[in-house]
C-alpha cells in the first residue's frame, strides 16, 4: 500500500532562522528534487518552498523507511543535525497530509488567510516536480485535487475578498470614494515608505498624475521619477492640493501640516469635489477634524488599520465556509485513492 | 384556453418577485448572472406589463389611466422602463436592487383593489391625457430612481465617514456614481415634470377654461417643481453635491409621493382620479 508523507515545517512551527535554513530557492530545487529521487524507499517527491514554509511530499511503499529518508534529506540539506530540527517540523501522512495540503492551496494555512500567492506557489512547485519526473500517480492525483480545491475555494467564497493592507486598504476606499482612479490626481507630501507603496498602488490602479511634495526637493524629485510624476516645492503644495484628489501625506513633521481651516479653504477652491486625505503620519499630519467637512474622507493608519482587521474578521468567517469546502474535497479525494492506513498518533501537528 | 386578466396580472406579479429575487441574491453574492438574471425577469414582466396596460386601454378605449388600480399599475410599468434604460446605460446591476421592490408593492397593491372596469369621467377622454399622465408618471419614476440613488449614497457616505466597514461597504458602488446617477436621474425628472406641468395647463385651458386653478395637486406639483429646481440650482450655482444633494432628492421623494397620493387621498380637488 502507498502511503503518502508529509515533512514540513511552516510560519507556525518555525522562527525565521530556521525556515531560512530549509527554504530551496529556484536554483538550489533542481538538485534537490534529484538528491529525494536518489533514495530507493522514496517513489514519489514535491519539494513546496516559499518564505512562510518548505514542505517536502513524498510517495514511498515502506513508511518507516520514507521518513527515515526524509530526516536524513532534510538534515543533511540544512546542515544540521535530525535531533535539534526536529521540532520545528511536522509529519503528516495519507489523508492528514491530504488534508493539510488543500488546506495550504486554499491559502487557509497561509499567514495572511486568503492571500492569493500560495495557489500559484502549490503550481509551480507541483509543475517543477513534475518536469523533473518526480510524479507518479499518487502525487499526481493529490497536486490535481489540491490546485482544483484552492480554485474552488477561491470563487466559492469571500476569502480573498477585502484590503488587508495599509495600502490596499487606502485603494480599496478610494475606489469606493471616486468611480474612476484614471482622471484623477494624486499628491504625495513626504517621501516614506508607505506613502510610495501606496502611489505605487494607486497608479497600478490607473492613476496617471501623482504630484510629489517632499523638504527637500531632490527626494521629491527622486520619487517623481519613479511614477514619471511632477516633483513640486513643499511651499506649495496648498497650490496643489485644489488639484488633488487623493492627498498621502506622510511626514515627521511635529504639528498638522493640513489643519481642518485649509482643508476646508481647499474644499470650496475645488467646488466641493470629493477629496481622499490619507494620513499616514506619526504624528498625524492632517487635524481629524477636516473629516467633519462634506465630501472630506479622512484616514489616518489606525483607521485604515481598522478597516484592515474588519476585513480580516470577514477573511475568518469566510475561513469557516472555505474548511467545509476542503473538509468535503478530502473526503471525495480518499475515495478515489487506495491509500496506506492512517495513524493519527503519527501525526503531529505544531 | 383563456386566461382570466387577473391571472395574467399575478403572473405579473411573480415575474416581478422573481426579478426582486434574483437582484437579491446578485446584491449579496454580487455575482453577475444574478443581476443579469433579475434583468431578464424585469424586461419580461414589463413586456407583459406593456400588454396588459395595452388591454386595459382597449377596453376603454382610450388611454385609460384613471382610478388608484390604473394609476399604480401605470406607475410600476414606468418605473420599471426607466430604471431598465437607467442600467442599460451604465451597465451595472444596482438599480434593480432597490427599484424591483418599489415596483413589486405598487403591482401587489393594485393586485389587490378593485380592478373593475368603470366608465372614464368624459373630460378625461381627451389626447392630452397620454400626454399629460404620461409625462407626469416619467418624472415621478425619475424622481424615485433619484431616490434609490440617494439612499444608496447616504449609506455608503455614512460607512466611509464613520470608518466603519460592514457587509453593504463592498456591494455599493462608488459614491461619485452613485451621485452622478441620481442627480442625471433629477435633471430627467425635473424635465419631465416641467414638460408635464406645462401640458397640463395647456390641457386646463381646454378642459376647464383656466390654465391653473390652484388645485392641491397643481400646488403641490409647483411645490416638488421648486424643490427639485433648489436641487439643480444647488448644485450648479453653489456646487452642492453629494449629502446634501441626496438628502434634498429624499425629502423630493417624500413630498413626490404626497403629491401621488396623498394629495388625492387627504386633499380633494379637480384631480383627485385615483380615489373615485
Amino acid at each position: 500500500m502507498m502511503n503518502i508523507q508529509l515533512l514540513g515545517l511552516n510560519h507556525k512551527s518555525a522562527p525565521i532562522e530556521i525556515r531560512e535554513k530549509a527554504f530551496f530557492s529556484e536554483s538550489k530545487l533542481e538538485a534537490a528534487l534529484a538528491g529525494l529521487k536518489e533514495y530507493k524507499a522514496i517513489e514519489e517527491c514535491l519539494i513546496l518552498s516559499t518564505c512562510n514554509r518548505t514542505e517536502i511530499y513524498v510517495a514511498s511503499f515502506d513508511r518507516v523507511n520514507g521518513l527515515g529518508c526524509l530526516w536524513d534529506f532534510i538534515s543533511r540539506s540544512m546542515a544540521m543535525p535530525e535531533s535539534q530540527i526536529k521540532k520545528y517540523f511536522y509529519i503528516l501522512e495519507n489523508k492528514f497530509a491530504m488534508a493539510h495540503l488543500f488546506q495550504v492551496a486554499a491559502s487557509l494555512d497561509s499567514m495572511i488567510i486568503g492571500e492569493t500567492q500560495i495557489l500559484g506557489q502549490v503550481k509551480d512547485a507541483y509543475f517543477r516536480a513534475r518536469e523533473k519526473n518526480c510524479l507518479g500517480r499518487n502525487l499526481n492525483t493529490i497536486f490535481d485535487e489540491a490546485i482544483r480545491v484552492g480554485k474552488k475555494v477561491r470563487t466559492q467564497t469571500q476569502i480573498g475578498k477585502g484590503a488587508i493592507s495599509t495600502s490596499t486598504a487606502a485603494i480599496e476606499l478610494s475606489r469606493k470614494i471616486f468611480e474612476s482612479l484614471e482622471d484623477k490626481k494624486v499628491l504625495i507630501i513626504g517621501a516614506g515608505k508607505i506613502g510610495e507603496l501606496t502611489v505605487k498602488n494607486l497608479s497600478s490602479r490607473g492613476i496617471k498624475t501623482v504630484i510629489v511634495a517632499n523638504r527637500t526637493l531632490i527626494k521629491a524629485q527622486e520619487l517623481a521619477e519613479r511614477f514619471c510624476g511632477e516633483a513640486i516645492k513643499f511651499e506649495n503644495i496648498f497650490d496643489y492640493m485644489r488639484l488633488s484628489d487623493i492627498i498621502i501625506s506622510s511626514t515627521s513633521a511635529p504639528h498638522f501640516v493640513i489643519t481642518a481651516a485649509d482643508a476646508a479653504k481647499v474644499m470650496r477652491a475645488r467646488n466641493n469635489a470629493p477629496l481622499f486625505l490619507i494620513d499616514l503620519g506619526l504624528p498625524r499630519n492632517i487635524d481629524p477634524a477636516a473629516n467633519a467637512i462634506e465630501n472630506v474622507y479622512l484616514y489616518n493608519i489606525d483607521d485604515l488599520a481598522q478597516v484592515c482587521d474588519a476585513n480580516l474578521n470577514q477573511r475568518r468567517s469566510e475561513a469557516q465556509k472555505a474548511q467545509q469546502i476542503v473538509d468535503s474535497c478530502v473526503e471525495l479525494a480518499l475515495k478515489k485513492m487506495n491509500l496506506g492506513g492512517t495513524r493519527q498518533e503519527e501525526s503531529i501537528i505544531k | 384556453m383563456t386566461f382570466s386578466y387577473q391571472t395574467i396580472f399575478s403572473f405579473l406579479v411573480f415575474l416581478y418577485v422573481s426579478s426582486a429575487i434574483g437582484y437579491f441574491f446578485f446584491f449579496t453574492t454580487q455575482k453577475q448572472k444574478f443581476g443579469l438574471l433579475g434583468f431578464v425577469l424585469a424586461f419580461s414582466g414589463w413586456i407583459l406589463h406593456t400588454g396588459l396596460v395595452a388591454y386595459r386601454c382597449l377596453v376603454f378605449k382610450s388611454f385609460a389611466v384613471s382610478g388608484l388600480y390604473e394609476s399604480l399599475s401605470f406607475f410600476a410599468w414606468v418605473i420599471v422602463l426607466v430604471y431598465m434604460i437607467s442600467e442599460f446605460r451604465h451597465k451595472q446591476h444596482i438599480d434593480g436592487v432597490f427599484v424591483l421592490p418599489l415596483a413589486v408593492s405598487l403591482v401587489a397593491y393594485a393586485s389587490v383593489i378593485n380592478s373593475d372596469i368603470r366608465p372614464l369621467p368624459a373630460v378625461l377622454r381627451s389626447p392630452w391625457m397620454a400626454v399629460h399622465v404620461t409625462l407626469c408618471f416619467l418624472s415621478y419614476a425619475c424622481f424615485t430612481l433619484a431616490f434609490c440613488f440617494a439612499i444608496m449614497y447616504i449609506w455608503q457616505e455614512k460607512e466611509l465617514k464613520s470608518r466603519k466597514i460592514d457587509v453593504f461597504f463592498f456591494r455599493l458602488p462608488a459614491l461619485e456614481f452613485l451621485d452622478r446617477l441620481g442627480y442625471r436621474a433629477v435633471v430627467f425628472g425635473f424635465v419631465f415634470l416641467s414638460l408635464g406641468i406645462v401640458s397640463g395647463s395647456i390641457w386646463a385651458q381646454k378642459a376647464w377654461g383656466t390654465f391653473w386653478s390652484w388645485d392641491p395637486k397643481e400646488t403641490f406639483s409647483l411645490i416638488l417643481w421648486f424643490l427639485y429646481l433648489v436641487y439643480l440650482h444647488g448644485r450648479l450655482i453653489a456646487f452642492w453635491r453629494g449629502k446634501k444633494s441626496a438628502n434634498l432628492a429624499i425629502i423630493g421623494f417624500a413630498v413626490m409621493l404626497f403629491t401621488y397620493l396623498g394629495v388625492s387621498f387627504l386633499l380633494p380637488g379637480l384631480h383627485s382620479y385615483l380615489s373615485k
